[in-house]
């Protein structure tokens, strides 16, 4: 009985052990199965059925819109299921990266425009879709924009989900209060005598927040040399003295009041997590076109203009990029399937009806008119991309969007804010520090 | 004669290895009891461990296969990385301040609830609640909202007319306000010290009250050599907890102003997650894991000189 006993417990701790380990074997087996699962084979037929993982991030309205667009999608393809994975932003790279070393990673996902080099253009883990043509409606899209922006060496990456552009986004109410007009032409001169002047009548205010390297450093640098930040030889855009001169005029800002001092700002990423923007004591901010309508919720009256251009700028340094461009991953079982999904939601006008634009204006010219005509895409977010559009600036190439580089240049831009680095030790530092990184590129 | 010998033997033979093979399946049966913990330690602990040591010498980005690159990441980490030097001095600096200061504080709360009161059992409770709490991203949410500009601390001192205080978005400030979080979480050191003190024999201090000792002497003289196992104690496992510091300063800061809360574990998270260099981060853990255990050697090596236990020591 004893006997009996004692193996009874055994048997007891040896079945909770095996569902441990059968646990983590189900996992194993749900991850194999993220590439695509289903009764279906490679070679999808019609009548196969075919599970596909879609991923994506976003806000609540925009998982809500994408779940919508799914289920129209499986209702008119009772073949296909797709199984949607969806989150906040944070994270969501680490765990691409994770899930694509892994071979789980869902068959669709969007790409942010930095991630692009990394995982698109080097470490080649997405499909090129002009192998799959066949499959997607790409009349739909503007081909000049197309190429302009997901095709890297001849390879169409992934569908832009969206247009997006950087526009100087502004507060009415502020610049009405403080005798601004609205339609002056912003470019760095403007906006240092404004602000400063802004500044002078109320010192609680400002007219700019934060600045960062994407939002002014690269398209600044841009206008100045005509370069990219980084050039596709790996060597650097511009001269030491280009950059001491750029950080003079943005250690500028903080000193003549224009810019609300770094360590008020610095815990904002963003210019709508900013409080004294969400109060109306800072006037201007640039910004992408998808973020507009998160800024509008705390400033209902904020309105757009063109990105500041400097009257000598060799080129406008406007930052237009396709919002989230939608890539299929290189390990799915369906790509045909997979390339068909992705094109109806991206090119079908009820899709679009559905999606509006939960990633910014819609990538397919009907279907963005047809929206703004029926008044169903804020009309501020279609005035942003219509106004970034007028004068783009030319596509950052994959090493500019490196994103050691990036973090390197926002720090070097913090030292200045805080007075820790003049503008000429700092020009001097980075670049050395740039190149030695660039040197671990090669 | 030789027939019952041999029959004994056998027997003999036969019982040692009935005892045998019982010993070997109750060890079995002990295995797999522990067998959930030991797995989990073999395969995510110790596998890790081999492997991270492994990739500090490759050159890995998850998304290709390791490339042995020998020394390179350490010779970069210690020649080219000012990063590295950066985050040590902030950690350094935050183990300075947190440690001392939750220990501290820890140790006046144990004090102070080891009253023979009625219902100190409930006090004992919430001020322990902060420890449950302690470490997530729901508390280190809180001590921003707390901290920043227009939060509740600069809200209250502008009732009595003073800031606003930068609290983190001063570079000078803001490593002080983080570690201000672990010195509230001070539960668990408490509860130890708490622990320590209803060790001490109450003959000593009625001995040190006999002999005219104040309060202040008799805690110098009696209390504090009695507790100094448990200090010891606590202090290495703060130590260690403060080296590997991640969460406050990951959601309060993100590693800013200007670096000034970049502890080093941020800067492995930053080389593995961000720019996924995981053989480089691997390299930045073993160079934290040796200095954590030297530490650590020199704090028990040097504990004989102030560490006080009643049987001298054999007991350990």
């Amino acid at each position: 009985m004893r006997q009996i006993t004692k193996w009874g417990k055994a048997l007891g701790i040896g079945v909770l052990a095996g569902s441990v380990l059968a646990g983590c074997a189900a996992n194993e087996d749900g991850g194999n199965a993220a590439n695509g699962s289903g009764n279906g084979t490679a070679s999808d037929g019609e009548t196969k059925n075919v599970t596909l993982r879609f991923s994506w991030w976003g806000s609540e309205a925009r998982h809500k819109a994408v779940l919508e667009a799914i289920d129209l999608y499986m209702e008119q393809n009772p073949n296909v299921t797709i199984e949607p994975e969806y989150g906040g932003f944070d994270g969501y790279y680490q765990k691409l990266v994770t899930q694509l070393s892994g071979h789980t990673a869902p068959d669709l996902t969007p790409l942010s425009a930095d991630w692009i080099d990394d995982i698109a253009v080097k470490g080649n883990l997405v499909l090129d879709l002009y192998t799959l043509k066949d499959q997607i409606n790409l009349e739909a899209f503007d081909q000049s924009f197309l190429e302009k922006y997901v095709v890297y060496d001849g390879k169409m990456i992934g569908l832009p989900m969206g247009v997006n552009g950087m526009v100087t986004a502004y507060n009415k109410d502020f610049l009405q209060k403080y005798g601004i007009p609205e339609d002056t032409q912003w470019d760095w001169n403007t906006i240092h005598d404004i602000g400063q002047q802004v500044h002078q009548q109320d010192s609680s205010v400002y007219l700019l927040g934060t600045l960062d390297f994407r939002t002014f450093l690269q398209p600044y640098m841009s206008q100045k040399t005509g370069n990219q930040w980084i050039n596709d030889d790996k060597t650097i855009g511009f001269t030491e003295a280009d950059l001491t001169e750029a950080f003079a005029y943005y250690k500028s800002l903080f000193d003549d009041g224009v810019m609300q001092p770094a360590a008020e700002s610095s815990l904002y990423s963003e210019p709508a997590k900013n409080v004294l923007f969400q109060k109306g004591g800072i006037g201007l901010a640039f910004s992408l076109a998808s973020a507009l309508p998160q800024m509008k919720t705390y400033v209902p009256s904020l309105d757009v203009a063109s990105y500041p251009i400097a009257a000598d700028a060799k080129t406008s340094g406007v930052l237009v990029v396709p919002a989230n461009p939608l890539a299929i991953n290189k390990d799915t079982k369906y790509p045909e399937e997979a390339a068909k999904f992705a094109s109806w939601l991206l090119t079908a006008p009820e899709s679009a009806a559905i999606l509006r634009d939960n990633f910014s204006v819609p990538p397919a010219a009907a279907n963005a008119q047809s929206l703004a005509d029926q008044n169903l895409i804020d009309p501020t977010v279609a005035k942003a991309v219509q106004t970034a559009l007028q004068d783009p600036g030319d596509p950052i190439n994959g090493v500019s969007n490196n994103q050691e580089i990036a973090k390197l240049v926002n720090d070097y831009m913090q030292q200045v804010a805080f007075g820790q680095s003049a503008p000429d030790k700092a020009a001097k530092e980075l670049i050395e520090r740039m190149k030695d990184k660039l040197a671990s590129l090669q | 004669m030789s027939k019952q010998a041999a029959t004994a033997t056998t027997m003999t033979t036969k019982l040692m290895s009935s005892s045998r093979s019982r010993k070997r399946s109750r060890q079995y049966v002990g295995l797999l009891y522990i067998s959930p913990w030991l797995i989990g330690f073999l395969v995510l602990t110790l596998f890790p461990f081999i492997m991270s040591f492994y990739y500090s010498f490759t050159d890995y980005s998850m998304i290709k296969a390791p490339a042995f690159v020998g020394l390179a990441n350490y010779i970069d980490i210690f020649t080219k990385n000012p990063d590295f030097a950066n985050s040590l001095k902030v950690t350094f600096l935050y183990v300075l301040m947190a440690v001392p200061g939750k220990l501290l504080f820890a140790l006046l709360m144990a004090l102070a609830l080891n009253i023979g009161i009625r219902g100190i059992g409930v006090f004992r409770t919430i001020y322990y609640i902060p420890s449950i709490l302690g470490g997530s991203i729901a508390v280190s949410v809180l001590w921003r909202f707390l901290f920043t500009r227009e939060g509740l601390v600069n809200t209250l001192l502008g009732y009595v007319s003073l800031g606003p205080v930068d609290w983190l978005g001063s570079p000078k400030l803001a490593l002080f306000t983080i570690s201000l979080l672990p010195i509230w979480e001070f539960g668990s050191s408490m509860v130890l010290f708490l622990a320590g003190l209803k060790q001490v024999p109450k003959e000593l201090y009625e001995a040190a009250r006999v002999d005219g000792a104040s309060r202040v002497r008799t805690f110098f003289r009696v209390t504090l050599p009695l507790l100094s196992p448990v200090i010891l104690f606590n202090l290495i496992m703060q130590m260690i907890n403060a080296f590997q510091q991640f969460t406050a300063a990951f959601v309060i800061t993100g590693g800013g102003p200007v670096k000034s809360t970049n502890l080093y574990g941020l800067l492995m998270y930053e080389n593995a997650f961000h720019y996924f260099k995981m053989g480089y981060a691997s390299a930045l853990s073993w160079i934290l894991f040796i200095i954590i255990m030297a530490f650590t050697f020199v704090l028990f090596r040097t504990s004989d000189r102030w560490t006080h236990y009643e049987d001298g020591g054999d007991g350990r």
